[in-house]
């Protein structure tokens, strides 16, 4: 069978779910995939966090969101189901799932007011759900609404996948021994070092100030094929905190985009990057830290550092897109609230002007695209009196480029004053809103 | 022997390279032939296939046909135009997916020099707030005859909630001779830009649907009542033949079909996998979906639940790029097709089984020795540059055979919902029995019925 069969297989049976992995009981990640792309790396803390003191039979079901163990925002909520177990030379196999149930703009100064989370907790056993467990989960304050009922839609379809995985083993016994693995990976990590060595080696160092007073430092070398990234000097959080797998996650996210290895997400070409970070800084957060800034902010300004540095090496004049989302949340009288997350590169596939329009009192006045600019401008206006609060870029000042190519612009939210004159808002921040105002938001980076 | 009665009827399968012909008489076949379009277009095609069968009149004729899908590989778009609200040019175009195979996002459906603003707006509760003027609708017409266009879609914002700026656009066009196309709403569908790509893929498709509806028409003047033309069949399996807003859905008209038949057929439930000369696919006859993800974005397109498998008939045999011999995600399809039919310069997944098509129509007619000895050596080059070489073309075969297989049976463990499958297509009587030993727990059941069996099937009568 060929080398990459392994990465085939995982990829067929993963082919439905957005955000998933396939991970050997060893915590070798053997097949990742997320649409949160620095998620990936995180798999393997999951399931190793989780088992450590847990014990699960294949067919059951735990559930974290944990950000400190491999976790992301909290609205992202991770499964992890033991597909089969460890037996002779052949490692164990587990499933793990990331689903996102009601995402919103939840910032705070403490990680456990960011809305509820779960450590490790295993929610079906013997073919039940563990309703107390559930039950507990859902009279927790900050427990979104629903989640109870979703949980149990989400419990039957890992149930679906479960069967579709034993009757395809039963059927097609696609086992994977822990040589194969092992040969696997280092297939992996040689296949990613080559590619990395198809561009020019060398070292670069890059600064980026955050608006929320952070200033990461990074010190990146590529020699042999490797990458080391140092981010030593980087100063401690104040309003971005990061846990460190999600550093990780951020790091690799650029250089797999750099170095087209998107095609490849296991333990084999991850084991290419080397992070440090000191134990201080704020990409080395410890809880109780608050976490949805750093996920949002802290991971663009991450990519954005990486992504400067790799350019500097190499040289490249590949124009650099941008690494922020925007995101932000309208409040209206009544209860209302419109959560959007926007990005020039993929608008979400649901996102629907006449439905939006339908739903809350806005109205969309205009969106422009500068392909040329590789700029995205949408304007629109409050039918009523609302508070907005926004996440848009980890500064509001254009970034230094490397000699040769042209960093993007950030990404802003502005409003219309009395005047008639547009204004832009903070990076980061909260207002109220008169009716009639207008907004614009001004995304680069645009894809061609 | 010559059929002289008019109760014969035709019925027709339409890939994107072959026709496939099927005359009945009460339900029982009369004659059958498939071509490939290369050789005989579709009049010259039926022309010969009428000779040959003696047949001289019939009563109508069904077409199942997923034609239209030869021309998604090309750019869309032509000469559709769209008019929409002024401010919202970019907005279809912003929401196009991401290639993420190369980082970029899809082109989208309609040029932007054809997309025209329309200053008007009708809010979300269906007030017009700004009415579209004479004077704009003007000169709207003024620029699309300067850009030759014919097709117009018009997509204005909230046209569902008060159509009145959009039926003053439409009738205006209608009168210069224009061919109008409006998005229909549809309450399980409130994304505008969802069925915005579904107008202009039927516009799109229009002109090539039109077409071949002609070259078909004209082939079968002298067989047809006079008057009659041949109806095609819809995801919803009803027949149509020129309302428009049904062209895009004549791609799943043969699923429904199928599923209606042999759902029928079986008292068991069933998965039906078709195994045809130009498609492997999966589906659930019970199950239906809503969303086709198609190359521009999802479209709201309900059909039979479809899942196309991981490898098709025509997929390309190629060094992966972990620099191993094995199948690229692209099937090639019949134009040059592959290579032991002559004139293909890839290998495909069918040259593998050269020498088990001897016996199916439309292909073995193409069998050429010295494409067979081509894709050998093309073999023997692949095997030599990729990183884990076999000893030869002997072993190579068999181990890409192997690998094929294996990666069908996977991906058809995978997807099945029930554990009967009823195999049909022409490539079945192949590939069906090899799956079968490889999956023995599901029951695998061959059906010679071909693709246009049920196209007169007695039960499916009324629904048509």
């Amino acid at each position: 069978m060929l080398s990459s069969w392994i990465h085939e297989f995982a990829e067929l049976f993963l082919r439905t779910e957005k955000c998933a992995a396939l991970v050997s009981s060893d915590g070798d990640i053997i097949h990742a995939k997320s649409d949160l792309a620095f998620e990936v790396t995180g798999f393997k803390n999951i399931v190793d966090t989780s088992l450590k003191y847990i014990a699960l039979l294949p067919g059951e079901i735990l559930i974290t969101n944990d950000p400190y163990g491999g976790g992301s925002f909290l609205h992202r909520y991770a499964f992890l189901v033991p597909l089969t177990q460890a037996e002779g030379s052949q490692p164990g196999l587990l499933l793990c799932v990331r689903r996102e149930f009601t995402p919103g703009l939840n910032i705070s100064d403490k990680l456990d007011y960011e809305g509820l989370r779960i450590p490790p907790t295993p929610i079906f056993q013997n073919g039940q759900l563990i309703t107390p467990i559930v039950e507990a989960m859902s009279m927790h304050p900050l427990c979104p609404q629903g989640f109870n009922l979703w949980l149990q839609k989400i419990v039957s379809d890992l149930n679906r996948l479960y069967a579709k995985w034993n009757q395809t083993e039963k059927n097609c016994k696609p086992q994977i021994s822990a040589m194969e693995l092992k040969k696997f990976l280092a297939f992996s990590r040689r296949f990613t070092t080559e590619r990395i060595l198809e561009k020019a080696q060398g070292e670069a160092r890059h600064e980026v100030r955050l608006d929320s007073h952070e200033v990461l430092k990074l010190h990146l070398e590529i020699n042999n094929g490797l990458i080391r990234a140092d981010f030593s000097g980087t100063s401690a959080g104040i309003k971005n905190h990061l846990p460190d797998l999600a550093t990780f996650g951020a790091c690799y996210e650029a250089l797999a985009s750099f170095y087209n290895l998107n095609c490849l997400k296991n333990s084999g070409s991850f084991s290419v990057l080397q992070v440090t970070k000191p134990l201080s800084c704020f990409l080395n957060a410890k809880y109780p830290a608050p976490t949805y800034q750093g996920f949002q902010i802290g991971v663009a300004a991450v990519r954005m550092a990486m992504t400067l540095a790799l350019h500097q090496i190499v040289k490249s004049t590949q124009a650099i897109l941008t690494e922020t989302d925007l995101k932000m949340e309208m409040s209206f009288p009544g209860g209302a609230r419109w959560f959007s997350s926007w990005s020039a590169q993929s608008f979400n596939e649901d996102l629907s002007l006449e439905r939006i329009e339908s739903q809350y009192p806005i109205q969309f006045i205009r969106l422009e695209k500068n392909i040329d600019k590789a700029h995205l401008e949408l304007e629109f206006k409050t039918l009523a009196a609302c508070q907005i609060r926004w996440l848009s870029d980890f500064t509001k000042y254009p970034l230094k480029a490397p000699r040769g190519s042209k960093a993007p612009e950030p990404t802003l939210i502005e409003t219309m004053s009395d005047k008639g004159e547009w204004t832009s808002l903070l990076s980061q921040g909260n207002t109220d809103l008169a009716p009639g105002t207008s907004l614009r938001i001004n995304l680069w980076g645009l894809f061609a | 022997m010559a059929q002289a009665k008019t109760d014969v009827n035709l019925a027709l399968y339409i890939g994107e390279s072959f026709v496939e012909a099927h005359l009945f008489h009460n339900q029982k076949s009369l004659h059958f032939n498939r071509w490939h379009l290369d050789k005989e277009g579709f009049k010259s095609g039926l022309q010969k296939f009428f000779l040959e069968s003696g047949v001289k009149t019939i009563s109508k004729a069904i077409v199942a046909s997923r034609f239209i899908e030869k021309i998604f590989s090309y750019r869309l778009g032509g000469s559709v135009a769209t008019l929409t609200t002024k401010g919202f040019e970019s907005w279809p175009s912003a929401r196009q997916p991401i290639n993420l195979a190369i980082n970029q996002k899809v082109g989208p459906l309609s040029s932007i020099e054809l997309v025209f603003a329309v200053d008007e707006r009708c809010t979300a509760q269906g007030e017009i707030s700004k009415e579209v003027s004479d004077e704009e609708i003007a000169e709207l017409v003024e620029k699309l005859r300067q850009k030759q266009a014919k097709r117009i879609c018009i997509h204005l914002l909230n046209a569902h909630k008060n159509p009145h700026n959009q039926n003053k656009l439409k009738e205006a066009l209608l009168k210069e001779n224009f061919e109008i196309f409006v998005p229909t709403f549809d309450s399980e569908n409130t994304d505008e830009v969802s069925r915005w790509r579904k107008n202009i893929l039927n516009a799109s498709l229009s002109g090539t649907f039109e077409e071949v509806q002609a070259e078909l028409n004209e082939g079968l003047k002298d067989f047809l009542p006079e008057g009659q033309r041949a109806s095609f069949i819809s995801a919803e399996a009803a027949a149509f033949d020129k309302e428009s807003d049904q062209r895009l859905s004549s791609l799943w008209g043969s699923y429904s079909v199928w599923a209606h038949n042999l759902k029928r057929q079986y008292s068991d439930k069933i998965d039906i996998l078709y195994l045809g000369l130009e498609q492997f696919c999966l589906l659930n006859p019970e199950k239906k979906i809503q969303i086709w993800k198609s190359p521009w974005g999802e479209v709201h397109a309900p059909q039979v639940q479809n899942h196309l498998l991981c490898l098709q008939p025509t997929t390309a045999i190629e060094i992966s790029p972990w620099g191993e011999l094995s199948f690229s995600q692209a099937a090639l399809g019949y134009e040059p097709g592959p290579m032991f039919m002559g004139r293909g310069q890839i290998p495909t997944l069918l040259d593998l089984w050269e020498d088990k098509t001897s016996t199916i129509k439309g292909i073995a007619e193409r069998y050429s020795a010295q494409g067979v000895q081509k894709f050998r050596n093309q073999l023997l080059a692949l095997n030599k540059t990729s990183s884990q070489q076999l000893d030869s073309v002997e072993s190579t075969l068999p181990h890409l055979r192997q690998l094929a297989l294996h990666k069908l049976t996977v991906d058809i463990a995978l997807r099945a919902e029930n554990t009967k499958i009823i195999c049909m297509g022409a490539l079945a009587p192949l590939f069906a029995p090899e799956l079968k030993k490889r999956i023995p727990q599901l029951q695998f059941e061959l059906t010679l019925e071909t693709e246009t069996s049920f196209l007169f099937s007695k039960e499916y009568d009324h629904v048509i």
